[in-house]
């Protein structure tokens, strides 16, 4: 039976197919029209699907929706009719896509895929919770779904068991932990639905102490009760009904906007730091409160709050609750799995649940496909004879101030590179940070790279969560690097201490495991800078010609594809600068 | 063969920007008639569409979850 999982029309449109409940691919659109976050029906994302298991549309049994459109509208048009007449330039902007495209989903599936069979439309709220629950390794627990918006929900809690998930509460639209984050990541000057981990990542420069002089103006646009339940005061937003966020009366409060291109000052520090002890207060009371209502301690977390990896790495020090789970999509992007997995175990009632346990479900190349590849554009490369090989001669060449593509194997499920399309260099080096960032990334100061490091090594350097969580596999918890080793890895050392470590273990990717190890042995320290793979401003990489032309645009001086070696500065024919082109 | 496709490139914005126009005109029709009928009849009626209660003394925000079984409506 097979199963397609679609989501798309918000930000990061996806598609996840499901073979007997087993997920077999899954990835999200913007990799293939290499367009950050697209949102656009994911054709290209539903084809790679059905190829990877060589079956076209008719073969689908059932194709299920992450959202009910129809009941979205509704919320849409309240808003319009509540706000009239100050909502007409967004009723303007809207309507005609509703009109032409939301609306119309079986109409799409026609007219794109020519499927004319069974839909299904599953809440929004509901596909976060099965995306997150039904692929845990739990056979109970709570659960919490904190995002922007749905249809109308912004919260909710529930509760699973076997294959029976239940939402319980909710907390719907205008009111918002998700639309706080993201008004307050406007007002500071980055891109909403894009740069809120920026925000995050801003945070422990200012201070993160109640005497804050933001944190109480802050309080005052959020009612948190005792409960965990919340409300904002509207008076402070206006994203019910313009296509900007924070209202005159926020900047009244807190200061001027600041543009992207103002320099970051104190105040702005001072504003996130406040915010996402904010956001902090308001997760850890609804999961207290949902403790009680549950007394269940087993999580399983998602909607796009579940990014938020500082609040995450102190869940389970701040709740009862003793295990955790978040999947590597836990925004938008994963709900088309959570919508099929939805309809597989609770729609059709079937009980043999698929636990997921690394994020490899993307389209790999094979060998005669890179040769083909390499040879067709006249790439100058080697070959290696052993992956023992290769692990040797990359470990060296990070500890050499080299900066390594690495592509191997299925491209990764989610917004974080994780050993299939990575950039790695060493951390031990104090000057990684502005290597980086000259050679490739070009991002602001304050952002620290990431490290990853064998799950058997973690408790050695981070005082992290014991057992370690699943989730910290897919870089979704942030914890504070033992004190002894933060002057030894300054590249991956957040001002406050802290590191959004990955940790790998070798049945998920052994050759990814083996060079961590062989890098340790080189450099006594078993751990490497992890980040994603891509121009800035673009989407990771998916195919051996976006790395390629990743590697010559940017400084990485090599990439390593399977066994494939190539130099950059081996290929001076292709080099390009990609920095004259990048966008944020 | 420049002024040629200087010329259809001409009408071909031409076209966009009277669409563009058209769509404006129609849109504003629509929700001044629509939206803004429906909000006088809302008004008039006291229906609260959007709930921007804050601090009203309730104990709670939430609200129970009322669960949609026909997962083929889009509603």
């Amino acid at each position: 039976m097979y199963i397609l999982g679609i989501s798309c029309y918000y930000h990061d449109a996806s598609a996840a197919l499901l073979k007997d409940g087993v997920i077999v691919a899954a990835a999200e659109e913007e990799r293939f029209t290499r367009k950050k976050h697209d949102i656009s029906f994911p054709t290209n994302a539903i084809n790679y699907c059905l190829k990877e298991v060589g079956i076209s549309a008719d073969k689908l049994d059932y194709v299920t929706f992450y959202e009910k459109p129809f009941l979205k509208f509704e919320r849409i048009l309240y808003q319009h009719i509540t706000m009239f007449p100050r909502s007409f330039w967004s009723f303007y902007k809207t309507v005609p896509s509703w009109v032409n495209e939301r609306l119309r989903i079986r109409r799409m599936l026609k007219k794109t895929l020519k499927y004319d069979g069974k839909v299904f439309f599953v809440e929004h709220h509901q596909a976060h919770a099965a995306s997150s629950y039904l692929i845990s390794p739990f056979d109970k627990a709570a659960l919490l779904t904190v995002d922007g918006v749905g249809e109308w929900a912004t919260t909710t809690f529930g509760y699973a068991k076997g294959t029976d998930l239940k939402i319980m509460k909710e907390i719907n639209f205008p009111h918002s932990l998700g639309l706080l984050y993201s008004a307050v990541t406007a007002y500071l000057g980055f891109k909403v639905n894009n740069s809120e981990y920026k925000v995050m990542g801003l945070s422990p420069y200012g201070n993160r102490t109640k005497s804050n002089p933001y944190y109480a103006k802050m309080r005052k646009l959020i009612d948190i009760k005792p409960d965990g339940s919340y409300a904002l005061d509207m008076s402070y937003f206006v994203y019910h009904y313009k296509m900007s966020m924070p209202s005159s009366k926020f900047v009244k409060v807190f200061g001027p906007t600041r543009k992207w291109s103002d320099p970051l000052t104190k105040r702005h520090k001072d504003i996130s730091a406040a915010l996402q002890m904010v956001t902090e207060e308001a997760i850890f009371a609804m999961l207290n409160s949902l403790y009680k209502e549950t007394k269940c301690t087993n999580l399983c977390i998602a909607g796009g709050c579940a990014l938020n990896s500082v609040a995450n790495g102190k869940l389970l020090r701040n709740t009862p609750f003793k295990k955790i789970y978040i999947q590597p999509s836990a925004g938008d992007g994963g709900t088309s799995m959570g919508a099929a997995l939805y309809t597989y175990n609770v729609i059709l009632g079937k009980k043999k649940r698929y636990v997921l346990t690394d994020a490899f479900f993307g389209p790999q190349f094979t060998d005669r496909q890179i040769k083909k590849f390499l040879d067709r554009n006249k790439i100058k490369y080697t070959q290696f004879k052993s992956d023992k090989e290769l692990v040797k001669t990359v470990a060296s060449l990070i500890k050499t101030e080299n900066v390594i593509g690495w592509f191997q194997g299925r491209m990764e499920w989610g917004p974080r590179a994780l050993g299939a399309r990575s950039i790695l260099s060493d951390p031990t080096n104090p000057k990684m940070q502005d290597i980086l960032n000259l050679k490739v990334k070009h991002r602001e100061k304050f952002r620290p790279f990431a490290p990853v490091i064998c799950a058997d090594d973690a408790k050695t350097y981070f005082e992290c969560d014991e057992p370690v969580p699943v989730p910290t596999d897919f870089m979704l918890m942030v914890y504070p690097i033992k004190k002894f080793a933060r002057s030894k890895v300054p590249s991956i050392t957040h001002v406050d201490g802290s590191g959004r470590l990955q940790t790998i273990r070798r049945k998920d990717n052994q050759l990814y495991y083996d060079l961590i190890k062989e890098f340790g042995k080189i450099s006594k320290i078993p751990i490497l800078i992890n980040t994603s793979f891509n121009i800035r401003g673009e989407p990771i990489v998916c195919t051996p010609f976006h790395a390629y032309r990743c590697m010559m645009g940017t400084g990485i001086d090599y990439l390593v594809m399977n066994r494939f070696f190539i130099g950059r500065a081996d290929n001076p024919q292709h080099m390009w600068d990609s920095e004259s082109h990048a966008k944020d | 063969m420049n002024f040629v496709q200087g010329v259809k490139d001409g009408f071909k914005e031409f076209g966009e920007r009277v669409t563009s126009v058209v769509n404006f005109v129609l849109l504003l029709i629509v929700y001044v008639i629509g939206v803004g009928i429906t909000t006088i009849l809302a008004k008039i009626t006291k229906q609260k569409l959007l709930d921007f209660s804050f601090k009203d003394g309730r104990d709670s925000y939430w609200v129970d979850h009322k669960e949609e079984v026909d997962y083929t409506k889009q509603f």
